[in-house]
C-alpha cells in the first residue's frame, strides 16, 4: 500500500507568558492510503497537539519547530497558509472532541455544511443543497431537510457529531483526523458513532487517523496503534502486535493488569503508581521513568531513542536497547 | 414566549410605581416647599396657605402621590411651578433637541467604536490594539464636561471655528450647516465615552468568540480567514452588544444633563437642573417619570431583540 | 496559595496598572500629607486675585484670591473620599442583600431580586442629582446617594456565586459532616467572589470620582469654599476665565483625568491578573 502521510521527527512549541513550552517532540509516523492508526495516550500527552499541528490548526501561539511532515506528495511544512488552506477541509479533514461546540450556534447546519462544498467542490444553488441532504441522510440524520435549516442548538451531542463527521466527509478527503470523536458521548451513541466512521471510510477509501482514550476502540478500529506517554510516542506496533505483546513497560502496565479491554482508559491508569511529569519540568532522561518499575540508571540520565525491537515494532525504552 | 414577554410587561408596572414613589417621598422630603421659593415677599401667611391648598400641598404625602398618579394616567402632569405651563407641553418642546442630541452622539459612537472593536480584538497586543485600548481608557476617564470645555476652549475660543454652545445662531433656526456647527462639539463629548465603552465591550466580545470551538471548525473546513471573522465570529460577538445598547438607550433622555449644561442646550437635561435649581417639582416628576419609562422600555426591547437574532433562545 | 502568587505575578506585568498603581499611591500620599506640600491653607485668601502661576503661587490663584495648588492638593481628599467612601457603602448594601438572597433562596430571594430590578431601572444621574439637592449637597449625602444607586451588581455577584457553590458537591458533603451552612459558603465564597468584586470596586472607585466632580461642577456636589476638583472646574463656565485664565480649570481636569486613569488602568490590571480563564 502506498504511504499518504508520512511524519518524522516533529516537534511543536508554544509560546506563552512563562516562554516558550514544548508541546509534543520526536514524534514520527506512517499512515497509508485506507489505513487506521489510532493514537492512545492519557490526558494532555499531546494527542491533540500534534493533529492540530498537521491540520495547521495550532492557533496563534503554537508552531511546529521543527520535524517533516508529508501528505499525499505535498511537504506540508513549505506549504503557504494559503496553499493549505485549500487542502484543508478538502484533501484532509477533521473532527474534533467537544461536537457541543464545534458547531456555530448562530448559523443552520445547512449553511455550516454548505461552506465546504461551495468553497472546495465549487457547487452551487441546489446542486449543493442535494448534496448537503443527501450527506445528512447518509450520516443517518432523520428529516435531513428540516435539519438543513435548523440551527444547532436544536440537535443533540450525537446528531451535531453526525454533522460534524458529514462536513469533514463532504469533499472526500483522503485523510480524516478524528479527535476523540465520540468522548462527549454515550456509549451506545459512541459506537454508532465509530460505525458509521467505519462505514464511510470502506465506501471512500479513505486514511483515518482516530485519537482515543479508550483501548476498546482501539482494538475494534485500529491498523496500526501509537501509544504516547507526556509529549513523545513511547510504542508504535501494530494493533494484534501490541496487544499481544506489549513492550514499553507503559503500555504493559496499560494492558497488563486489565481483563476487560473496553473499561475506561484513565480509570486504568490509576494502576501505574506516580503522576505524569508536566511539560515545564520534564526529567532529564526516560519521561515515564519514575513510574517505571524497571527503571535503571541510565533511564534517569539519558533519553531513549525509539528501538526497533521487533519488525515494524518500536518502542521508547533503554530495555529495547539490547534486542 | 408571548407568557414570557407578557410577564415581563406586567412587571413594568410595579417597577414604575415603585420609582416614582421613591421620587415622590424624596422630593416630599425637601426642607422648605416651592410656595415659599417663588411667592411674592409681600403675600401673607394667608396667601400662601391659599397656594398651597391650590396646589395641593397641604393634604397627606401619599395622597399627593395617587392624585398626581391620577392625573399622570389621563395624561395630566400639572404645571410648572415656575413658568406656570403644562408640564407636557415644557417637555414637548425639550424632549426633541435631547433626542436629536444623544441620538447622533450614539450613533457616531456605534459607527466607530464597533469597527475598531472588532479590528482590535483580532489584532491582539498589536500596536494598533495597543493605541485602541489606551484611548477607550481616556474614553471613559475624562469627565465629559473637562472634555467640553477643552473643546470650547480651542475650537471655540481659539480657533474660532465653532460655536461655543446654544443650538443654533440667532435668526438661523433652519439653517442646516448652522445646526451641524452647534452639534459637533457636544456630539463629540458624548461620542467620546459612549464609543470608549463600546469598544472595550466590543473588543472582549469578539475575543471571547475568538477563542470558540466552533471557529477552529470553520478554519478546519478551509474558509478564508475573512469568511472566519465575517460570518462566523462577527454575529457570535455582535449579539450581546445589544445588551449595553439597550443599556444606552434611556442615555438619550438623561445622558446629556451635563453636556447640556455645558454647552446650553436646551434640551431635558439643562431643564432638569433648571427645575432642581427652581424646586419645580412636577417637571421633575415628569423627567423622572420618563426617564424611567425609556429604562423599562429599553429592557423590553432588548428582550425582544435577543428573542429575534440570537437562535440560541428557544420559544 | 499558588495561585495568589501568580495572579501577583501577572499584575506586576500589567504595565499601565503598574504605573496606575504608582501614580494612585502618589496621588494618596499627597492627600494625607497636603499640609506638608504648601504653606498655605485652602481658605486662606491672598493678596492677589486670579493671578497667574508665580513662584508664590506655583498654580496662580482664583476668584477670591486663594492659592490654585493648595485647593488642588486638599480636593484630592473629596475626590478620594467619594470614590472610596461609596464602594464601601454599596459593597456593604450589596453583600448584605446578595448573601441574604442568596443563602436564603425563595421568596427572599425573588424580593430582593426585584428590588434589584427596581433600582437598576432608575434615570441614574438624574436621580442622585434630585437626591443630592434635596439631602443637601454635602460630601456625606453625595456618598450615600451613590452608595445606595450602586450596589446591585454586588448583590448579584453574591448571589450568583452562594448559588453555584450551595450546589455544589462539597458543600453537600460538608452539610452531612454537620457543619452550618453559613460557616461554609463564607469558607468557600470569599476566595470565589473576591475577584469580581475587587475588579467592580475598582471601576467604582473612579465612576464615583466622575460623578462627584460632575456634581460638584453643576454646583450640586460639594459646596465652596470647601474645594473638589469639581467645584475648582465650575468657575471655568465663564468664558473669559476659560480663554485667558487656564490655570484656574485646567489643572483640576487633568487631576480627575489622571486619577481616573490610574484607577482604571489598576482595575484593567486586577481584572487581567485575576480572570478565571487564564488561570491553570
Ligand atoms: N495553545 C497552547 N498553548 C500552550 N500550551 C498548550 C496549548 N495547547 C496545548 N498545550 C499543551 O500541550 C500539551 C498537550 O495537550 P493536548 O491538548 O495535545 O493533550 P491531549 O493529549 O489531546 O489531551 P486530551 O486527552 O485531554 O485531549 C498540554 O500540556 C497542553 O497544556
Ligand atoms: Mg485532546
Amino acid at each position: 500500500m502506498d504511504t499518504l502521510l508520512t511524519v518524522d521527527n516533529l516537534q511543536v512549541a508554544f509560546n506563552t507568558d512563562d516562554g516558550e513550552i514544548v508541546g509534543v517532540e520526536n514524534v514520527g509516523f506512517n499512515i497509508k492510503k485506507g489505513e487506521v492508526l489510532c493514537i492512545v495516550g492519557e490526558s494532555g500527552c499531546g494527542k491533540s497537539v500534534t493533529a492540530l499541528s498537521l491540520m495547521g490548526l495550532l492557533g496563534k501561539n503554537g508552531f511546529i519547530k521543527q520535524g517533516d511532515a508529508f501528505f499525499d506528495g505535498h511537504d506540508l511544512r513549505s506549504l503557504s497558509s494559503e496553499e493549505m488552506r485549500k487542502l484543508r477541509g478538502n484533501r484532509f479533514s477533521m473532527i474534533f472532541q467537544e461536537p457541543m461546540t464545534s458547531l456555530n450556534p448562530v448559523l443552520t447546519v445547512g449553511r455550516q455544511l454548505l461552506e465546504p462544498v461551495e468553497l472546495h467542490l465549487g457547487l452551487k444553488g441546489e446542486a449543493a443543497k442535494k448534496l448537503c441532504i443527501e450527506w445528512l441522510e447518509k450520516v443517518g440524520i432523520p428529516r435531513p431537510e428540516k435539519v438543513f435549516s435548523d440551527y444547532p442548538g436544536t440537535l443533540s451531542g450525537g446528531m451535531r457529531q453526525r454533522v460534524m463527521i458529514a462536513m469533514a466527509m463532504i469533499c472526500s478527503p483522503s485523510l480524516l483526523i478524528a479527535d476523540e470523536p465520540t468522548t462527549a458521548l454515550d456509549v451506545t451513541i459512541q459506537s454508532q458513532i465509530l460505525d458509521l466512521m467505519e462505514e464511510l471510510r470502506l465506501e471512500s477509501e479513505s486514511s483515518i487517523l482516530l485519537i482515543t482514550h479508550d483501548l476498546g476502540v482501539v482494538a475494534e478500529t485500529a491498523d496500526r496503534v501509537l501509544v504516547m506517554y507526556a509529549g513523545q510516542v513511547v510504542e508504535e506496533a501494530d494493533v494484534f502486535e501490541l496487544f499481544e505483546n506489549p513492550q514499553h513497560p507503559y503500555t504493559k502496565g496499560l494492558l497488563a493488569s486489565i481483563p476487560n479491554v473496553s473499561d475506561d482508559f484513565t480509570e486504568r491508569l490509576k494502576s501505574i503508581p506516580g503522576n505524569v511529569p508536566s511539560l515545564q519540568n520534564m526529567p532529564k532522561g526516560c519521561r515515564f521513568c519514575e513510574r517505571c518499575s524497571f527503571s535503571m540508571d541510565v533511564c534517569k540520565t539519558e533519553v531513549p531513542p525509539l528501538f526497533d525491537v521487533f519488525p515494524n515494532h518500536k518502542m521508547r525504552c533503554w530495555l529495547g536497547d539490547n534486542k | 414566549m408571548r407568557n414570557q414577554l407578557r410577564k415581563r410587561l406586567l412587571i413594568t408596572i410595579p417597577i414604575l410605581l415603585f420609582v416614582t414613589l421613591f421620587n415622590f417621598i424624596l422630593i416630599s422630603l425637601a426642607p422648605g416647599d416651592p410656595v415659599d421659593a417663588f411667592f411674592n415677599p409681600n403675600a401673607t401667611a394667608a396667601d400662601l396657605e391659599a397656594k398651597r391648598a391650590s396646589l395641593g400641598l397641604d393634604k397627606p404625602m401619599i395622597y399627593q402621590y395617587f392624585v398626581w398618579l391620577g392625573n399622570v394616567l389621563h395624561g395630566d402632569f400639572g404645571y410648572s411651578y415656575s413658568s406656570y405651563e403644562p408640564v407636557t407641553k415644557i417637555l414637548s418642546y425639550r424632549i426633541g433637541p435631547t433626542l436629536l442630541l444623544m441620538g447622533i452622539s450614539m450613533l457616531v459612537a456605534y459607527i466607530i467604536a464597533i469597527p475598531i472593536g472588532i479590528i482590535s480584538a483580532t489584532k491582539q497586543y498589536s500596536a494598533l490594539d495597543h493605541t485602541v485600548t489606551g484611548l477607550s481608557f481616556i474614553g471613559i476617564s475624562v469627565p465629559s464636561f473637562f472634555f467640553g470645555l477643552f473643546g470650547i476652549f480651542i475650537f471655540s475660543l481659539n480657533l474660532h471655528w465653532l460655536p461655543t454652545g446654544g443650538m443654533y445662531s440667532l435668526g438661523k433656526a433652519a439653517d442646516f450647516g448652522d445646526r451641524v456647527k452647534h452639534l459637533i462639539l457636544p456630539v463629540a463629548v458624548l461620542s467620546l465615552s459612549i464609543s470608549g465603552k463600546m469598544v472595550r465591550y466590543v473588543r472582549s466580545s469578539m475575543l471571547d468568540v475568538l477563542n470558540q470551538d466552533y471557529l477552529r471548525t470553520a478554519r478546519a473546513k478551509g474558509l478564508k480567514e475573512v469568511i472566519v471573522i465575517g460570518r462566523h465570529a462577527l454575529k457570535n460577538a455582535l449579539i450581546p452588544i445589544i445588551t449595553v445598547i439597550g443599556l444606552d438607550i434611556p442615555l438619550l433622555i438623561g445622558g446629556a444633563v451635563v453636556t447640556e449644561q455645558i454647552f446650553q442646550w436646551p434640551g431635558i437635561g439643562q431643564l432638569t437642573i433648571q427645575s432642581i435649581n427652581s424646586r419645580d417639582y412636577p417637571v421633575l416628576m415628569a423627567i423622572n417619570l420618563l426617564s424611567a419609562l425609556f429604562v423599562v422600555a429599553s429592557n423590553l426591547l432588548t428582550d425582544l431583540a435577543y428573542r429575534i437574532v440570537d437562535p440560541r433562545i428557544k420559544e | 496559595m499558588d495561585n495568589s502568587n501568580s495572579v501577583w505575578r501577572r499584575f506586576l506585568r500589567h504595565k499601565p496598572a503598574m504605573i496606575g498603581s504608582i501614580v494612585f499611591a502618589l496621588i494618596v500620599l499627597s492627600a494625607i500629607f497636603a499640609p506638608l506640600l504648601t504653606p498655605y491653607s485652602p481658605y486662606e485668601l491672598s493678596q492677589s486675585f486670579e493671578a497667574a502661576p508665580s513662584s508664590e503661587h506655583i498654580l496662580g490663584t482664583d476668584l477670591v484670591s486663594r492659592d490654585v495648588f493648595t485647593r488642588l492638593l486638599y480636593g484630592s481628599r473629596v475626590s478620594l473620599l467619594v470614590g472610596v467612601g461609596t464602594v464601601i457603602v454599596y459593597v456593604i448594601i450589596g453583600g448584605i442583600l446578595g448573601t441574604l438572597a442568596g443563602y436564603f433562596g425563595g421568596w427572599v430571594d425573588s424580593l430582593i431580586m426585584r428590588f434589584t430590578d427596581i433600582i437598576m431601572s432608575f434615570p441614574f444621574f438624574i436621580v442622585i442629582l434630585v437626591m443630592v439637592s434635596i439631602l443637601g449637597p454635602a460630601m456625606s449625602n453625595i456618598i450615600f446617594a451613590l452608595g445606595v444607586l450602586g450596589w446591585p451588581p454586588i448583590a448579584r455577584i453574591i448571589r450568583g456565586s452562594i448559588l453555584t457553590i450551595k450546589n455544589q458537591d462539597y458543600i453537600k458533603a460538608g452539610r452531612v459532616l454537620g457543619y452550618s451552612d453559613l460557616r461554609l459558603i463564607f469558607k468557600h465564597i470569599l476566595p470565589n467572589i473576591m475577584a469580581p468584586i475587587l475588579v467592580n470596586a475598582t471601576f467604582g472607585v473612579s465612576n464615583a470620582i466622575i460623578a462627584e466632580s460632575s456634581l460638584s461642577f453643576l454646583g450640586m456636589g460639594v459646596q465652596p469654599p470647601r474645594s473638589s476638583w469639581g467645584n475648582i472646574l465650575t468657575d471655568a463656565q465663564s468664558m473669559t476665565i476659560l480663554a485667558h485664565e487656564p490655570w484656574l480649570w485646567v489643572p483640576a481636569g487633568l487631576m480627575i483625568v489622571i486619577t481616573v486613569l490610574s484607577v482604571n488602568f489598576i482595575g484593567d490590571g486586577l481584572r487581567d491578573a485575576l480572570d478565571p480563564k487564564k488561570i491553570q
